[in-house]
């Protein structure tokens, strides 16, 4: 039997399902609200604008509780890249992604309790999490309440250029949304991330 | 008005003796006025010699005339000019009264020594000035078709009507007719003066009395069709029949308050108010007609109070709570733009102008209870069902919603959110902007500084956006595909 590892704590793995379902519900009355005229997910257009903001406030107080909780409890290590990370790390993680997990190699930086991220999901999660998250719900918050921050609306370039700036970034986040789920089958089985995002556990990987 | 000099009072000029100035100078003093021109002395020659002799009765002197030659019916129906009757006052102060017949003797004597000295006639009109402003002759005598605004308009009607039109309230501008050259007459025409041989309850009654649809033409008005202003401004098919004009054209007006009458130490007559105030108040009409339809007017406050004559009795006017004293007006001070209808929601939703039980003092509350407004929630709270209520009210034009050309406003979010949206049409209702084309930004939406969700769609963005998920699936599927492929066989 090979020995567990326990990579995701219970407080982690309900935000992480959380985060998930909210956006997913964003992603998709966004759409509707985007392409009115052609989509109807969830119905009337109304509902669909209601369903997003209630869902986008919600993704707000999830990202504040992440932030905090990660800071307190300093697991935000996970998310800082180390000098060995950044050289050599992320190039052979791509070089594993390009090449390698054809050749069904091993995983090059497996994961720890310590450090539970490969170089590149720290690349990726620190600049979607700390970057631009926090831009993608400012933007949000502005255009949700664009009488109230009207005097900064307009210091931005008005209304349009929020919206249009929301939407590049939910863009970029529907993208990074697929990447995630096709990466997550990449364990060492297709399932086996899925699994530890739900249980907690994972295998540890014999290198 | 300047006050006259003791002679100019008197001087009857020589040109009235000049049948080509006026013919009525070819009618001897005393056949008008009465006396004994054969008398030796003054005192003789002036015995039963009448000022005005057209008061109260003009049929034995105006009316020996006009009765048939130019103007039938002008002296018979004299009786009926509220001019010279007054009735109205009568009236109102009647429903007001105490029921007791001894009460209403003293408040009729006290009217006859206040309210109803205030009268005209046709000299008072034609000939001199009202005896309410001393009186004196106009023009040395010589009859006026159309009595001068100033001396015979003005002069009594001079402290709300003229200042109002005018221009004589304090940063308060000139009725535009009065800066047109419009005087009095252009509106209120001798039919509307002389009496209509009914004895109307008031002067809103006088069916032949001023409107504006008299030139402003509007559907179903008699006003001619080629010399009639127009009115296209889409807000008048909106209020048609539902508000008064002077509603959205008139500005703050002067209101009254508490008239006392009485007697000085020396036995003058005299009457107090307290100050006046300017104001603007919209209430609910009292005089719905099929001729007065509206139900949003103007209301002025009159200068009446339970203490009125109090002077002379006590408990004058027991019933002063059981008529409004906020009453329909029309105030003269007419112009095109107003505060309130700068926007729609200059007066909707701004509980400020409509007249409420916090404009009454505590006994007035009852007597108003048909004129107050029952106020209506915000406009951001009527429009709830919109998301964003306040940046729809802030952003977009009532009109595209509320277009008086459809039963029913526009309660549809698409009809806006989507690309062919109706903010993108001109006021025709036609198309002039394709939001299918491959432009950067949506023009004409944002030319107004409008970002509608939805139809400000960027179509070169939107296939940047769709081709970079697009790849990302593609790229996971084909990474996917060559390790199921390259996958270890067990």
């Amino acid at each position: 039997m090979s020995e567990k590892l326990y990579l995701h704590p219970i407080t982690e793995r309900i935000w992480h399902w959380i985060h998930a379902l909210l956006v997913i519900v964003l992603i998709l009355s966004g759409i509707q609200i985007h392409w009115p005229g052609s989509i109807a997910i969830l119905g009337r257009f109304s509902t669909a604008i209601s369903v997003h903001n209630v869902a986008g406030i919600l993704l707000v107080c999830d990202f504040l509780l992440w932030l905090f909780y990660n800071l307190i409890s300093k697991r935000v290590s996970h998310y800082i890249l180390r000098r060995e990370d950044i050289h050599p790390g992320m190039i052979v993680q791509a070089k594993f992604y390009a090449y390698d997990i054809f050749k069904n190699r091993p995983h090059p930086y497996a994961p720890s309790e310590d450090n539970k991220f490969n170089p590149l999901q720290k690349a990726t999660y620190f600049n979607f999490m700390f970057f631009m998250m926090p831009l993608l719900l400012v933007s949000g918050i502005l255009y949700m309440y664009p009488l109230h921050f009207s005097s900064l609306i307009a210091f931005l370039g008005g209304l349009k250029v929020v919206a249009l700036f929301h939407y590049v970034m939910a863009i970029l986040f529907t993208a990074f949304f697929v990447a995630h789920i096709y990466l997550a089958t990449t364990g060492h089985t297709v399932f086996a991330d899925f699994v530890t995002m739900v249980t907690g556990y994972a295998e540890k990987e014999e290198h | 008005m300047a006050p006259l000099e003791p002679y100019e009072k008197v001087y009857v000029d020589s040109d009235f003796l000049d049948e080509d100035e006026d013919v009525h100078g070819q009618i001897s003093c005393e056949e008008c006025h009465g006396g004994n021109p054969d008398a030796d002395t003054m005192e003789e020659a002036h015995e039963g010699v009448k000022r005005d002799p057209t008061y109260p009765d003009a049929t034995k002197s105006c009316g020996e005339c006009h009765l048939d030659e130019g103007h039938p019916e002008i002296a018979e129906k004299n009786g009926t000019n509220l001019h010279i009757s007054l009735s109205p006052f009568k009236k109102k102060i009647a429903l007001r009264a105490n029921p007791d017949s001894t009460v209403g003797d003293t408040i009729e004597s006290a009217m006859g020594t206040h309210c109803m000295t205030c009268h005209s006639s046709c000299g008072q009109c034609h000939v001199s000035r009202p005896a309410s402003v001393e009186g004196g002759l106009i023009e040395g005598h010589l009859f006026q078709k159309t009595p001068p605004v100033e001396t015979n308009c003005t002069s009594c009607h001079g402290s709300r009507v003229g200042s109002e039109f005018h221009g004589g309230n304090e940063g308060i501008p000139a009725d535009v007719h009065h800066l047109e050259g419009m005087d009095c007459k252009e509106c209120h025409t001798g039919d509307e003066m002389h009496g209509s041989g009914h004895d109307h309850f008031d002067r809103y009654e006088v069916t032949n009395r001023a409107k504006c649809e008299d030139c402003h033409k509007s559907p179903g008005s008699e006003a001619d069709e080629e010399a009639a202003k127009p009115r296209e401004h889409p807000s008048h098919t909106i209020h048609q029949d539902k508000v008064s004009c002077q509603v959205c054209h008139s500005v703050s007006y002067k209101n009254c308050y508490n008239c006392h009458v009485g007697k000085d130490t020396a036995g003058m007559p005299y009457f107090k108010t307290d100050p006046s105030k300017m104001d603007f108040k919209i209430g609910l009409s009292s005089k719905i007609s099929e001729k007065r339809p509206e139900e949003y007017v103007i209301v002025r406050h009159v200068p009446v109070s339970g203490s009125l004559f109090d002077f002379y009795v006590e408990d004058a006017l027991t019933n002063v709570a059981s008529e409004p004293t906020w009453k329909f007006a029309t105030p003269h001070n007419i112009q095109l733009k107003t505060p309130q209808n700068e926007s729609c929601l200059s007066c909707h939703g701004n509980n400020d102008l409509f007249l409420t039980e916090g404009d009454a003092t505590s006994w007035e509350i009852k007597a108003n209870e048909a004129v107050f407004v029952p106020l209506k929630p915000a406009p951001h709270v009527r429009h709830s069902w919109l998301e964003q209520p306040e940046l729809h009210l802030a952003k977009v034009d009532c009109l595209t919603c509320h277009d008086p050309s459809h039963a029913t406003p526009v309660e549809d979010c698409m009809q806006c959110h989507e690309a062919n949206t109706i903010l993108a049409t001109d006021p025709d209702g036609s198309p002039d902007y394709s939001l299918t084309n491959w432009n950067f930004t949506n023009r004409e939406l944002i030319d107004k500084d409008i970002y509608v969700v939805g139809s400000n769609t960027i179509p070169g963005l939107d296939l940047a956006g769709i081709l970079i998920i697009l790849l990302t699936f593609a790229g996971c599927a084909v990474h996917g595909t060559l390790r199921f492929l390259c996958r270890k066989r067990k």
